[in-house]
């Protein structure tokens, strides 16, 4: 018998806050109303960590829907990166908070912070906890790598003239 | 339950209130709870975590009733912690049951005192 959605995996941002918690120098600030903050206890509890997850969340309460949670969420990442000076933030939204749409990784873009901060797109009701830190780790490195050195042109160019014929100059004189 | 509880331990059990937090506080269902609270109690309502772990430790109360997520990490740090969550299932209510949650709250300070070398 299979229990409903989130008895064996979490949403998809608990994954990512187990790859910010496997990290060093990673804060993750997630736009999640306060209930979402039990997730702290699978580190401090379960896992009997002896410090709180590498995670600031913006805490919105029912009465915050009538007015600024984008900007409840912008001041969150600001006071994250003035309290924690991380070396990389990612940035995103519980499964409660995708509901109210605010787009985290737009608003954290335009904070215009001097680190790497990485948007992530977690779908809380298509996929599930092992996904999200998948999902998470491969946006950190494509974020972080170096873009690959690309082919030398000369080679690439040697390649094409030696497989076509000569008779493509002909029609080109038209 | 967190203004109840704490006009409780002000009242019965003759503790210090340094802050009293809650998640949500309606003021016009706990009016005659807050009335009783001594003059001046700090009240918080929701919760920067990191904003109220830097009150607490400024503070540096002999207990601290907090929830799972905080309560190891305040222990690591040295400080006595009461898991919350335990007076949500141990049932409290009632003159026959006060006895009980007064030791909810003693047994923590015990466990310290013989802990300690």
């Amino acid at each position: 018998m299979q229990l409903t959605l989130w008895t064996y995996e979490g949403p998809p941002h608990v994954g990512a806050m187990r790859i910010a918690t496997a990290m060093e120098g990673l804060h993750y600030v997630l736009h999640a109303p306060q209930g979402d903050t039990y997730a702290d206890l699978l580190f401090t509890m379960i896992e009997r960590r002896d410090r709180r997850p590498p995670v600031t969340y913006t805490t919105f309460q029912a009465r915050d829907l009538g007015g600024d949670t984008a900007g409840l969420f912008q001041e969150a990442c600001r006071s994250a990166y003035e309290r924690f000076k991380p070396e990389a933030m990612i940035v995103g939204a519980s499964c409660t908070a995708e509901l109210i749409q605010d787009d985290p990784g737009g608003l954290a873009s335009r904070l215009g912070l001097p680190i790497p901060v990485i948007p992530l797109e977690l779908p809380a009701y298509q996929k599930k906890e092992n996904w999200g830190a998948g999902e998470t780790f491969y946006r950190l490195v494509r974020a972080l790598a170096r873009p690959a050195r690309p082919r030398p042109a000369s080679a690439a160019r040697a390649a094409i003239s030696s497989a076509r014929p000569r008779s493509a100059s002909a029609t080109a004189t038209m | 339950m967190e203004v109840p509880i704490a006009r409780f331990l002000n009242r019965e059990l003759g503790m210090e209130l340094v802050e009293v937090g809650t998640p949500y506080l309606h003021r016009t269902h706990l009016a005659a709870e807050l009335a009783l609270l001594p003059e001046g109690t700090r009240i918080v309502e929701g919760q920067d975590v990191d904003r109220q772990l830097d009150r607490c430790r400024q503070a540096a109360p002999d207990l601290v009733v907090c929830g799972l997520g905080l309560a190891n990490p305040l222990e690591a740090e040295g400080m006595t912690t009461k898991w919350s969550i335990e007076l949500m299932f141990t049932p409290i209510q009632g003159y026959e049951q006060a006895g009980d949650l007064a030791e909810l709250f003693t047994r923590p300070l015990a466990r310290r005192q013989r802990l300690s070398v």
